[in-house]
């Protein structure tokens, strides 16, 4: 039996997540009792687990606890991922969950101590709140003391992105406290910063505090709010960001499949097919479609055997697309934002805090689809780590090869010097030999696109 | 006056909610703006009543008030 602590769970003393045997576990001091007895007893946490709005807690008797401290079960998250990693789409729907969440929980006589967006995973696109130790006990008067964290969290980086069309990830992974009032109002544009919700939540009081504020050392006093005023609150805050919109523009992933000229309907059916034979063969839990697009062929692989797929894309616009997809046909897809050329990296206290992107590998088998060319001609990435790089993401795989004469490739090419002599399907071939059992070879356009299915299990 | 001053200290003391779960700062700017709110709906629970009174009032002066009482006597 191994115990281990979760280094980001720390920031709220009275409890910490750690992991038995593939277990996720929660260690509730006996300060915090009262209220996590409150959650359940109150009937909130069995009302949010019955409609998937959080992770479930069943406590256990067999893993060691002081007197008076509780040790619950949490149900599995099927892909741990981070603010930061979320499309426009995604944050949008986990400010909108925080905020139904708290709702409900003060039907219930609880409310939320935070507001956190690390506190919110998604399975599919549907958010789930991890945290159960936000919820503490509710006295009318109380404020929320969460509200400055909600803003930076959610409200700040989406109104970055609506109103400025600048996406926020780049600044979430820069600073994991999210996107300050000051900052935000030194970006947005003047019509939006003198707009009348922007200037009554978020200009008037930064500028009181920032007036005043710092000098006074004495705790502030304040004149209790009532429970229809933080109702009236959240649902103001709930209303804001349900209209909130976002325009990329035209990028130039979102429309590739549709205008892409590589492939007749003949070539991508041959693609299809051998992506759906792939996964009916692998049956992965956890599938990773790298450079996922709009999700298209992370759709087929759902519907041929994979049980759940996390997509990994850096175009915002398609992401949103695929976002699109997802929640209109309840797939258990989630389109995550990431540079394969800079993946995230382990970061927050201690370097430690939120995990690199290849620490939380899990994917049973990947996709890799037109993506390795980026990297290799695009970024000039030589040709084997590329391949090092995917191949040791998961031990069986489908990696697409670009070759040169490719349109879209040539486009890659069109303005620099090719110095790229070793890049040619023989080499490629031979990088994947060395290193894993070529099972499978697809030709799948008339350009030459082909498509390698490594499997690196077992003996080669 | 110092008793006075003492009394209003032990009021704002039993105003400010409990402060055993703020393991989070909540920001200055934060409380301003739930204060306004708070004063608002105050404000507005104020003119609430105020209404109630003078509509009370008016009705038991034109005659066609049930005295505010709403059961009717028997």
């Amino acid at each position: 039996m191994t115990l281990e602590f979760d280094q980001g769970s720390f920031r709220d003393p009275r409890g910490r997540i750690f992991y038995r045997d593939g277990e996720v576990l929660r260690h509730i001091a006996a300060s915090a009792a009262s209220d996590f007895d409150l959650y359940m007893e109150s009937g909130l946490g069995p009302a949010l687990v019955e409609r998937g709005w959080a992770v479930s807690s069943e406590e256990v008797s067999d893993a060691p606890a002081a007197d008076g401290d509780r040790i619950v079960r949490h149900s599995r998250i099927p892909f741990i991922s981070y603010p930061y990693e979320w499309s426009f789409s995604l944050l949008k729907a986990a400010a909108l969950h925080h905020i139904d969440t708290h709702l409900l929980a003060l039907d219930h006589g609880m409310t939320l101590s935070d507001g956190s967006a690390y506190n919110i995973q998604f399975d599919g696109v549907q958010p789930v709140f991890i945290d159960i130790l936000s919820f503490i006990r509710y006295t009318d008067g109380d404020h929320w003391k969460g509200h400055q964290q909600f803003c930076d969290h959610f409200l700040h980086p989406l109104l970055l992105a609506s109103g400025t069309g600048v996406p926020f990830q780049s600044r979430l992974r820069g600073d994991t406290e999210g996107i300050g009032a000051s900052e935000l109002l030194r970006l947005l544009p003047l019509w939006r910063k003198y707009s009348p919700r922007t200037l009554f939540n978020i200009l008037l009081p930064e500028r009181l505090s920032s007036a005043g504020g710092k000098k006074n050392a004495r705790p502030a006093s304040y004149r209790p709010l009532p429970k229809s005023g933080l109702v009236f609150l959240l649902r103001h805050l709930r209303k804001w960001i349900e209209g909130l919109g976002v325009d990329f523009g035209k990028t130039t992933w979102s429309d590739y499949y549709s205008a892409s000229n590589n492939y007749d309907d003949r070539e991508t059916e041959q693609k299809r097919a051998v992506v759906a034979e792939f996964c009916r063969t692998c049956r992965p839990r956890m599938l990773w479609d790298i450079g996922c697009n709009t999700g298209t062929y992370s759709e087929i692989a759902l519907s041929s055997g994979a049980g759940h797929v996390i997509g990994f894309d850096f175009d915002t616009a398609a992401l949103e697309a695929a976002h699109h997809r997802a929640k209109e046909k309840s797939l258990a897809f989630t389109p995550l934002f990431q540079d394969s050329a800079n993946p995230s990296p382990a970061q927050g206290w201690s370097g430690a805090e939120r995990r690199s992107l290849g620490e939380r590998r899990n994917a049973d088998a990947i996709l890799a689809l037109a993506l390795e060319h980026h990297l290799a001609i695009g970024r000039n990435v030589p040709l084997a780590m590329v391949v090092d790089w995917l191949i040791g993401l998961a031990p069986t795989g489908l990696i697409e090869f670009i070759p040169k004469g490719d349109s879209n490739l040539d486009l890659l090419l069109r303005n620099r010097e090719d110095i790229f002599a070793d890049y040619t399907e023989a080499n490629f071939h031979a990088l994947i030999s060395e290193r894993a059992r070529v099972v499978r070879k697809d030709v799948v356009s008339g350009s030459g696109r082909t498509l390698f299915w490594y499997d690196r299990t077992g003996s080669r | 006056m110092f008793v006075f001053g003492f009394t209003l200290g032990v009021v704002a003391l039993a105003l400010l909610p409990s402060q055993a779960h703020a393991y989070l700062d909540p920001g200055t700017g934060s409380m301003l703006l739930q204060g306004i709110i708070a004063a608002i709906a105050g404000g507005l629970a104020a003119i609430k009543i105020f209404w109630a009174r003078i509509f009370s009032t008016v009705s038991r002066l034109v005659g066609r008030g049930d005295g505010g009482g709403g059961t009717p006597s028997k």
